[in-house]
């Protein structure tokens, strides 16, 4: 719940869901991982 | 149907209706708050004569429910049942306002978060930031701190002069407070999936089945803070990458997943256009608009110990968003062609 004041705002920020997007991460960069030790994708 | 303004108007209006006698005297009224990445919401604030402080309803959220078929009558009851319940004591605002005023007190809870600087290019005309890279590193205070969430208010242009501080001396206060305040992590990717799914009743045994043992330089990384809130600044605290790099005996490639963590990797891991790609595709598909950090990947060099945009620069992006402005202009004056020859 955020608070508003004569000059200022009390922001509440909470801890969101973030498993939809690790999982998306891990199993694109495990993928791409995958890739690099195959040499389809050049190493930097 | 009334459409979000009248929504508004309709709720300032009528809200009293629905809260007890003891409110009948409190001022009402209708505010926008800029967030993060240049969203606004409108809150409905009811504040009581003895108080200085009144809670913000977000209307959006009740709009919604009242567009899907709510009675507007049980969404006003809904409104005023969270204006009721969230009011806070009056010594709560007094004490609030009477330690934001004095320097001395806040100068301890001064934090810093990570924004994108190209999305907040409006707020950050009034609010004192350092840039780093495309990121702005804001400040703020923080007023409590729970589990899973923090309260903090925004470090202001108007409250630096209050305290007559410079910008320097704040971020000074917040690098040193930050590491201390909200302690960064930085776990294995695996580590946080099992964290999670164990959460949700998975038993570990079964989450060890499901994924591979894989050696630490190939390992993703979340770098975040305790609470996991606004966490994608702990990469600037002074050891979290030193100590990361050390650990996988490379430089580390840092996705900025979000503005509550970062993902760091090996830069054996792959090309920095490749993984922009990647984080320009999470962002779009799986993360909400005001919790993106940037489509940028950024290097740490161990070397230098030092941070920097890996698939881009800052100048390559200042230049794209000018000819992105010149494109929206063109198409304006497009449009605008043929109307005059009607």
């Amino acid at each position: 719940m955020d608070y508003k004041m004569e000059n200022v705002t009390v922001e509440t920020d909470k801890r969101t869901v973030r498993a939809k997007v690790f999982a998306e991460y891990r199993s694109t960069l495990a993928r791409n991982a995958h890739k690099v030790e195959k040499g389809d994708v050049k190493n930097a | 149907m009334l459409n979000f303004e009248e929504f508004q108007m309709y709720a300032k209006e009528h809200i009293k209706e629905h809260l007890p006698e003891q409110f009948a005297d409190a001022s009402v009224r209708i505010q926008e708050t800029q967030k993060n990445n240049g969203m606004v919401l409108h809150s409905l604030n009811v504040l009581l004569p003895d108080r200085n402080i009144s809670p913000s309803i977000y209307l959006e959220g009740f709009f919604d429910r009242y567009e899907e078929g709510v009675d507007l009558d049980d969404v006003m009851d809904q409104i005023a049942n969270v204006s009721e319940t969230h009011q806070v004591e009056p010594q709560t605002g007094e004490d609030i306002v009477t330690n934001f005023t004095n320097y001395e007190f806040v100068k301890d809870k001064i934090i810093m978060t990570a924004i994108s600087a190209q999305k907040n290019e409006a707020m950050l005309q009034n609010i004192p930031h350092t840039m780093m890279e495309d990121l702005a590193v804001i400040y703020k205070v923080m007023v409590n701190q729970g589990e899973d969430d923090i309260g903090t208010i925004t470090i202001r242009n108007e409250h630096m002069k209050m305290w007559d501080v410079s910008k320097e001396e704040i971020h000074a206060c917040a690098m040193k407070n930050s590491p201390e305040l909200l302690p960064a992590t930085c776990k294995s990717m695996n580590d946080v999936m099992r964290e999670m799914f164990s959460k949700d009743g998975m038993p570990d045994d079964l989450f060890e089945m499901m994924i591979e043992d894989m050696p630490v330089d190939k390992q993703m990384y979340v770098i975040s803070n305790e609470q996991g809130v606004s966490g994608a600044s702990a990469i600037f605290y002074s050891d979290v990458l030193e100590k990361l790099s050390e650990t996988i005996g490379t430089d580390v490639y840092i996705l900025p997943s979000s503005i509550h963590e970062t993902i760091a990797i090996s830069t054996e891991f792959g090309e920095p256009e490749t993984l922009s790609e990647m984080v320009q595709e999470v962002n779009a598909g799986q993360v909400a608009e005001e919790e993106q950090l940037s489509d940028h990947v950024y290097r740490y060099d161990a070397a230098t110990k030092t941070i920097s945009l890996a698939d881009t620069t800052v100048e390559a992006i200042m230049e794209n968003k000018v000819s992105e402005n010149n494109q929206s202009y063109d198409a304006t004056e497009q449009m605008a062609a043929p109307r005059r020859h009607r």
